[in-house]
């Protein structure tokens, strides 16, 4: 169960540098603001599973 | 010239380095040794990537925005390492069979969840 929370967090931060790559591919730093929400919904996504788990198991 | 080598080499090594977190995640035999592997490699790699575009860019914004995201990772990747850890741990995932030591064993009581010194628990029912 908790697995999961590790790789969900491992693919939104992969999905990071996959937007920062192909910003200097194809020369669009506007993407980057991507980047920063899915950082924030990375942080947020973490903490509210890890709540909703360690609730479960009460 | 001379600044595309870097942009390369950079965003090379910050691509082996995701790589090497996802080669991690699939092959480490424990959710803490995968947990740890995850989170220290994945950050590396992102902070270099970064840094990456930021050179490439070269401009102030583009810059400001890397360096945003840079110290939001740096700040926040630590803190649900932390609560993956502790959640995995309360929730009763078992170490592996090899690893060397457990600070917290015999200090959770999951019943009660509360997590102290052993001592201090010990002391507590001697006194009731």
């Amino acid at each position: 169960m908790v697995d999961r929370v590790i790789a969900l967090d491992l693919v939104i931060t992969t999905s990071i540098g996959f937007i920062s790559a192909y910003s200097i591919l194809f020369n669009k730093p506007d993407l980057l603001d991507v980047a920063m929400i899915l950082a924030l919904i990375a942080f947020l996504g973490t903490v509210a599973f890890t709540y909703y788990i360690q609730k479960k198991n009460k | 010239m001379i600044v595309d080598l870097i942009v390369g080499l950079l965003a090379f090594l910050g691509t082996i380095f995701v790589f090497l977190a996802a080669i991690g995640l699939m092959r480490m035999p424990d959710t803490y040794l995968r947990l740890a592997v995850t989170t220290k490699a994945a950050t590396l790699g992102i902070g270099l990537l970064m840094i990456a575009a930021a050179i490439y860019s070269y401009d102030l914004a583009v810059t400001a925005k890397v360096l945003a995201i840079i110290l939001f990772i740096l700040l926040t990747a630590p803190v649900s390492a932390h609560l993956i850890g502790r959640t995995s741990y309360m929730s009763g995932v078992k170490l592996w069979k090899n690893s060397v030591m457990d600070e917290l064993a015999g200090k959770y009581n999951r019943s009660t969840e509360e997590l102290g010194s052993e001592s201090r628990q010990n002391k507590g029912h001697t006194k009731t």
